[in-house]
């Protein structure tokens, strides 16, 4: 039981990235290409996002059905190409959620973090 | 004057060597940012940053056609050189009369030329230049097969082939001792220009296969 537990959550787990992205898809909803999702990470976490890192997360969370996209028309003022715009799956939102739990109830247990002493 | 000029060299790098299935998309995207303010300076890294975490990923999703396509490559490289150099370069020498540099100067340089210093320096250069042509001709083969071979994981196959030709080159001049003529001047140059050509050579043997395949198609 307590192997299957583990298989279960490790076949849940993302990384801190791709958490990050998960987010940024929800919070963009249909407006999510890869310009504005790195711009949104960049904005919250006062870092520059590499297109190709935030890509490629995209790409491990697609193979993992947590995402899903669909192909735009080509514009001229991206030298006609396509954009792809990502959504997250009911599948991925469980996942979300529950590292969300996981991750609040890690947090409740540091006491010294709470109160910006660590 | 368009916000785009200067970046055909990190986009070419980026079409020519991209993995990502994306890789349009992210090209669509830069372009799209670039319009919106970012820098040169900018495009030039997230395009070496997109080629080597693209050729990562395909790595970490698939390790063992990566070392296939390493083996492969090395399988193809070793003999083509070593016949080119056992084989092909004398017979060049012979063809070419360097092998024996007074039936040269016999051929087609005039006699007073003979046994000077600027006549050996001339006779050194060809013999050297052919060596180079050989290797980036074994270079540009060894990628070019190697890409047909390894298709659809073609470009990043190429990509850690080359690097570890690139990583032979250096574990090579490493174990050469300080006196060796490769690690003095002015041969320690010829060196590394033959190993950053030829490693360039094996890219764009990839390179020119992907693009007869997706002309072809």
């Amino acid at each position: 039981m307590f192997i299957i537990g583990e298989y279960m959550s490790n076949a849940n787990a993302i990384s801190n990235f791709e958490l990050m992205v998960m987010l940024a898809l929800i919070k963009l909803g249909d407006k999510a290409y890869g310009v504005p999702i790195s711009e949104e990470i960049a904005e919250q976490s006062g870092h520059d996002v590499a297109l190709g890192s935030v890509y490629a997360a995209l790409e491990r969370l697609e193979d993992r059905r947590l995402v899903t996209s669909r192909v735009g028309e080509p514009t001229p003022e991206r030298g006609g190409r396509a954009k792809k715009y990502f959504k997250v799956t009911g599948k991925g939102i469980d996942v979300v959620r529950e590292t969300q739990q996981t991750l609040t109830r890690m947090w409740k247990g540091l006491k010294t973090l709470a109160r910006g002493r660590a | 004057m368009n916000s785009r000029n200067g970046l055909e060299a990190p986009a070419w790098l980026l079409k020519t060597f991209g993995c990502s299935p994306n890789n349009e998309m992210l090209m669509g995207d830069l372009a799209e940012a670039v319009d919106r303010g970012k820098t040169a300076g900018w495009y030039w890294k997230q395009a070496i940053i997109a080629v080597v975490v693209g050729a990562f990923a395909t790595l970490k999703g698939r390790p063992v056609t990566l070392l296939r396509a390493v083996s492969a490559g090395w399988l193809i490289f070793w003999p083509l050189g070593f016949a080119s150099f056992n084989f092909v370069y004398p017979l060049a020498l012979v063809m070419l009369g360097l092998d024996e540099p007074d039936l040269l100067i016999g051929s087609w340089a005039p006699p007073f030329a003979w046994h000077t210093a600027p006549f050996g320096r001339i006779y050194t250069f060809a013999m050297n230049a052919i060596a180079s042509g050989l290797l980036f001709a074994v270079g540009i083969i060894s990628g070019w097969l190697l890409a047909v071979l390894f298709r659809p994981h073609s470009r990043s196959a190429v990509f850690f082939f080359s690097s570890s030709v690139l990583l032979s080159w250096m574990v090579y001049s490493a174990s050469l001792g300080d006196d060796a003529i490769g690690a003095r001047l002015p041969w320690s140059v010829y060196f590394w220009m033959n190993a950053i050509v030829q490693t360039f050579c094996i890219v764009m043997g990839g390179a020119l296969a992907d693009r007869k395949r997706s002309t072809a198609s």
